[in-house]
């Protein structure tokens, strides 16, 4: 921008320039006109001189006097050439001896020779660098003779009217130096208050309406100054000046966009720099629909609108778009801000970060809808998948099927080897179920061990639903069974499996609940069914389910309404004397058959009630033992007691027992725990460290069922325990499979070496029991030794028994 | 002829003043024409009087200058008293002194590159004149008493054919139906404006002049007659002279065209190419020369 001042000052130079350059070019002009016409008379004189002196030669037609006449004029240095010429204007002379152009015709024109034949006089031609004069030669008596035509150069002429140019050029620029210093300071004296002017207005539009104009002439300007002084004053009273807007903008916590109505960016605050990671210099210009995404369109215009005219109405969730491309969740609030003046409409943004918000939404939920430790959905959200699954298939009668996976032994897992292990099985348990099934399946974990599998559309009839589910069970089955590296690497540490129940529905009138259940009666048909199997709910499982349910009530029941009891089955020495006893339990409900273990043990594992009952029978055992312990003839005995792995595994099950010791006062060793051999080996540490502390007590232990399991000998060494039971599986063939034989024989030589006491159960006959005495076993239990009875029983049986003994 | 006294007689001031400040020495060539226009002659000849100077010291010649007379009879008494070494001008006046005093001719002068010379008689195209004979009752334009081709070759060659010529003042001036008349233009270029411009039937010109004007100026002419030929300039020598140092002169003239100082010399002295040797057959056109001299006689010794 150029400044007022060297406009004034270019102004007046060119005023100047032209001022002076118009009266040198007049000056120039009027010179130049004036030696023309000083050389132009000086010519023609010498024209008429020599005119004069061509009179006689020219009447005479004497070349020679005429060369002579104009010889002397041609020494002159301006002349270029001089030609006598005859009346026709031909070549006379030109002042040479040899005359080459004699009575050539040089003056041209017929109009030019009459006019000068009429009224002789004497003609001045002028070309650039010539001055012809043409000057009639007359006698006195008037009478034309012929010409002399005198040419002269110019180069002088134009040399000097060349240096008097130059010379006015040199004063035009002393001239001009002046004017300028002049131009200039005078442009300053008019520019000053100007200028400060204008800087108090630069201040005043920054805001500072503390600036003051001080201009001291009292001429316009100074009128000038003190308006802008007044209106500064006003300013200062009334305005809210942009500097403070703008302070209020920046130390905004929110989000503020302004959008010009070409749809650029106009203004961002520094929240918006920072939650959209640009720079101010960046944001500047770029294009809103690189902020704002699709919430804009653009108009072929190059205009922008918004796609929904109702977010300028109501605050909006969005997102934005950051820098790096990032989707930033914001609460959104649009404002048009209209421009009456220019006729247009900028738009104003404001937007508060809600990333915390939806992540905490988000977190909210998950919690809600999804397991935390596999990222699966959970009840509720299978819940409201099922409902949606089953009343679609009712309106496309489509087939829909319900897995419901229960993992085999998952408590046992994490009983022995800690919830970590346990959690580590879920997690990849429910990544082997994600890639079994289809994208659009649901897989949710219903909690423990319980996983859901809901598969939608698999065909519109049972029989190829059937089919389909079928294939999607095996599938999940031998993907469950595969095994699994708890630990981590690659080195695979444990094997599960897991049970599968199937129910299919198609828009029936089941309730969720009754999908859900029937899915778990067939799950409990697949435990049943030995695990690591599927089952597809029948009809006639909703019967064994409410069976089962029924038992669970009723054992829940048994504890508090005292119904269970023990019975005793004697075990004997080799000489038939009854040294122990091994405590079973029954269940006697009213109105039922006495119920046996299996008929409920295992359902008392399952829901945990086993602890509480073991709980109870050891209590009943060591008040047995107290009891006996009054009695001579009872003092000696020993009762085993069944220890099942739950009650094993309880955190405090050694308190326990020293808790029972102490409460019943009894010899510690007359109790002995019979423990699996599984049930050792499961936890091999665990199950030392509570052996050996139990043991201290002085209690005994029995290792049941020896032979069935893994029956390791190195563990066998390891392990605090006093007495091996061989299975009854091996004593019942003992006389007639030659295999088993071998088995019992190794196994009670192998308890002789270790010094282990050697018990046989399930001895029923005399060969047998001769088998086993023979081989060196200590004691035996078995019908033929007693069945299992009632305390009271037991006791009179052992006085009967005893009175034999000391009858015999 | 008022006009003709004016030069003349200051030309012949001129010479004696010139001879009297240059007195005769044996060590002195002395080179001499007739001129009517000194300065003009005096810067023709003295290229070659200095080269004669300079190359003429063996024969003891110290330096040579430049003596001008303005008449014939002049020129012959110069040269009877000594006062003239070496005398070049065209044939009519050498041959006339030749008649006054003891002169031999030497050499031939090319003079602006011609050997020889003749004259020519023309008059307008539309003049109605062919011939001789139709030129008496008419007037023609010769250029000066002494012009050998532009006036004694044609008056002499006019008398020998039996014309009677009659001088006239000025060409306004009525000339008899038997007599040819004549006026001196006092130059070719007078001669030549009068004829075109019809002042006068004829005029008299050296062939090379007419033929150098441009066709422009002689367009309308047409010739009626041509003289014969004569050579174009002689080289005499007073016949006194020391034969070795007429010797050397001679060598020394020929040899100018050799020597780049010599060429140089000849192109200063009126452009001459030349000097040789007179062709043999030229003492017998010198003798024809002489003849028709006579007719002339009265004139030549003026």
């Amino acid at each position: 921008m150029r400044s007022l001042r060297s406009k004034l000052v270019s102004l007046i130079l060119f005023v100047s320039l032209l001022v002076g350059g118009t009266l040198i070019t007049y000056l120039l002009y009027t010179q130049r006109k004036m030696i023309l016409e000083e050389f132009e008379v000086r010519g023609k004189a010498v024209s008429s001189l020599l005119a004069g002196n061509l009179r006689d030669p020219l009447y005479q037609l004497r070349i020679n006097d005429a060369n002579r006449v104009i010889s002397a004029a041609r020494l002159n240095q301006d002349v270029t050439s001089i030609y006598v010429l005859d009346q026709e204007g031909h070549i006379f002379s030109d002042g040479s001896e040899e005359n080459p152009r004699l009575f050539e015709q040089v003056m041209n024109g017929a109009d030019t020779l009459a006019s000068l034949r009429r009224d002789p006089h004497q003609l001045a031609e002028y070309t650039d660098e010539l001055l012809t004069i043409t000057t009639p030669v007359t006698l006195p008596d008037h009478k034309l003779v012929g010409y002399v035509q005198v040419t002269f150069s110019l180069d002088k002429v134009q040399a000097h009217i060349g240096s008097v140019t130059g010379i006015a050029i040199l004063i035009c620029i002393l001239l001009f130096l002046p004017a300028i210093l002049l131009a200039s300071y005078l442009a300053r004296r008019i520019t000053r208050p100007i200028r400060a002017m204008r800087d108090a207005s630069t201040q005043i539009g920054q805001g500072h309406f503390s600036t003051r104009v001080s201009v001291d002439s009292h001429d316009e300007l100074g009128e000038l100054a003190s308006a802008i002084n007044n209106m500064v004053e006003q300013l200062d009273k009334v305005t809210v000046s942009k500097f403070y807007v703008n302070n209020i903008i920046q130390s905004m916590a929110d989000t503020l966009l302004v959008i010009d109505q070409a749809g650029l960016i106009a203004i961002a605050n520094r929240s918006a720099l920072r939650l959209l990671g640009y720079e101010e210099t960046e944001i500047i210009g770029l294009p809103a629909e690189d902020i704002l995404g699709k919430l804009i369109s653009r108009d072929p215009q190059g205009g922008i609108a918004l796609r929904d005219s109702r977010t300028l109405e109501q605050n909006t969730e969005t997102t934005l778009l950051s820098r790096t491309g990032k989707l930033i969740p914001v609460s959104l609030s649009l404002s048009k801000l209209v421009d009456e003046r220019q006729g247009y409409a900028k738009l104003v943004l404001v937007a508060q970060d809600i990333t915390e918000r939806k992540a905490a939404e988000s977190k909210i939920y998950n919690l809600a809808f999804y397991d935390p430790l596999t990222n699966l959905p959970n009840r509720r959200l299978l819940h409201d998948r099922l409902k949606r699954a089953i009343a679609a298939s009712q309106r496309n009668r489509q087939f829909g099927a319900l897995f419901l996976i229960d993992l085999d032994n998952f408590k046992t897992l994490n009983d022995t080897r800690g919830h970590d292990m346990g959690d580590h099985l879920l997690v990849e348990v429910a990544r082997r179920l994600l890639i079994s099934v289809r994208e659009e399946d649901t897989v949710a974990r219903l909690g423990g061990d319980e996983f859901v599998v809901l598969l939608k559309e698999i065909g519109p009839d049972e029989g190829t639903a059937a089919t389909q589910a079928e294939a999607v069970a095996e599938k999940i089955c031998l993907a469950l069974s595969q095994p699994y590296a708890l630990r981590g690497g690659e080195h695979t540490d444990y094997y599960a499996t897991a049970s599968v129940g199937v129910s299919l529905f198609c828009g029936q009138q089941e309730s969720l609940e009754v999908v859900m259940k029937q899915a778990d009666m067939a799950v409990y048909k697949s435990k049943n069914a030995g695990r690591n199997t599927y089952r597809f709910y029948t009809a006639a499982m909703l019967e064994t389910a409410e069976a089962h349910a029924e038992l669970e009530f009723n054992l829940r029941q048994a504890l508090e309404n005292d119904e269970f009891i023990v019975y005793y089955q004697p075990q004997t020495d080799a000489e038939h004397n009854i040294v122990a006893a091994e405590v079973l339990l029954r269940w006697q409900r009213e109105g039922q058959e006495l119920a046996l273990p299996r008929d409920f043990i295992a359902l008392a594992e399952e829901t945990g009630l086993i602890v509480p009952i073991g709980t109870w029978v050891l209590e009943t055992a060591c008040a047995q033992l107290n009891a006996w312990a009054q009695h001579p003839h009872t003092r000696h005995l020993q009762l085993a007691v069944n220890i099942s792995i739950h009650q094993f595994r309880q955190p405090d099950f050694v308190e326990q027992i020293a808790a029972l010791l102490r409460t019943h006062g009894i010899d510690p060793a007359q109790l002995k725990l019979e423990l699996t051999e599984s049930l050792m080996l499961d936890n091999i540490e665990d199950s030392i460290a509570k052996m050996s502390a139990v043991k201290a007590l002085g209690v005994k232990f029995a290792l049941d069922d020896f032979g069935t399991g893994y029956s390791s000998l190195s563990y066998l060494k390891l392990l605090p325990i006093d007495q091996v039971k061989i299975d009854q599986s091996f004593v019942r063939d003992i006389a007639t499979d030659t295999s088993d034989a071998a088995i019992v024989k190794t196994i009670i030589s192998m308890s002789h070496l270790l010094e282990l006491e050697v018990i046989a159960e399930g001895v029923e006959t005399g060969e047998q029991f001769e088998f086993l005495r023979s081989n060196g076993c200590h004691i035996f239990q078995g019908h033929l030794c007693g069945e299992p009875v009632l305390p009271a029983t037991f006791e009179t049986q052992l006085k009967q028994h005893q009175s034999k003994i000391f009858s015999a | 002829m008022k006009t003709r006294k004016a030069p003349l007689l200051s030309a012949l001031l001129f010479s004696l003043a010139l001879c009297a400040a240059l007195p005769a020495s044996a060590a002195t060539l002395r080179l001499a024409t007739i001129s009517h226009s000194p300065a003009k002659d005096i810067d023709e000849f003295q290229p070659l009087a200095d080269y004669l100077g300079k190359n003429l010291k063996s024969q003891g010649v110290d330096r040579c200058e430049v003596v001008l007379t303005s008449s014939m009879k002049e020129m012959a008494a110069l040269i009877k008293a000594g006062k003239a070494d070496i005398y070049i001008d065209s044939p009519f006046p050498v041959l006339a002194v030749r008649s006054r005093a003891k002169i031999k001719i030497m050499l031939r002068r090319w003079k602006k590159g011609d050997a020889e010379y003749h004259s020519v008689i023309f008059v307008r195209k539309d003049s109605g004149i062919r011939s001789l004979d139709q030129l008496k009752g008419h007037i023609m334009a010769v250029e000066e008493p002494f012009s050998t081709v532009s006036y004694f070759l044609p008056k002499a060659d006019l008398l020998s054919q039996g014309f009677k010529l009659e001088e006239l003042p000025n060409a306004q001036t009525p000339v008899s139906p038997n007599s040819v008349g004549y006026v001196f233009s006092d130059d070719d270029l007078n001669t030549l404006a009068w004829v075109v411009k019809n002042q006068v039937a004829a005029g008299a010109l050296s062939n090379v002049k007419f033929e150098k004007f441009s066709a422009k100026a002689t367009g309308e002419l047409e010739v009626i007659h041509r003289a014969m030929s004569v050579p174009r300039h002689l080289v005499t020598y007073r016949a006194d002279m020391d034969a070795e140092l007429v010797a050397e002169i001679r060598s020394t003239l020929t040899g100018m065209e050799h020597t780049p100082e010599g060429l140089k010399a000849l192109a200063a002295f009126g452009d001459t190419r030349r000097f040789d040797e007179l062709p043999k057959d030229a003492e017998q056109e010198l003798a024809k020369i002489e003849k028709l001299s006579r007719l002339i006689q009265v004139e030549l010794e003026k």
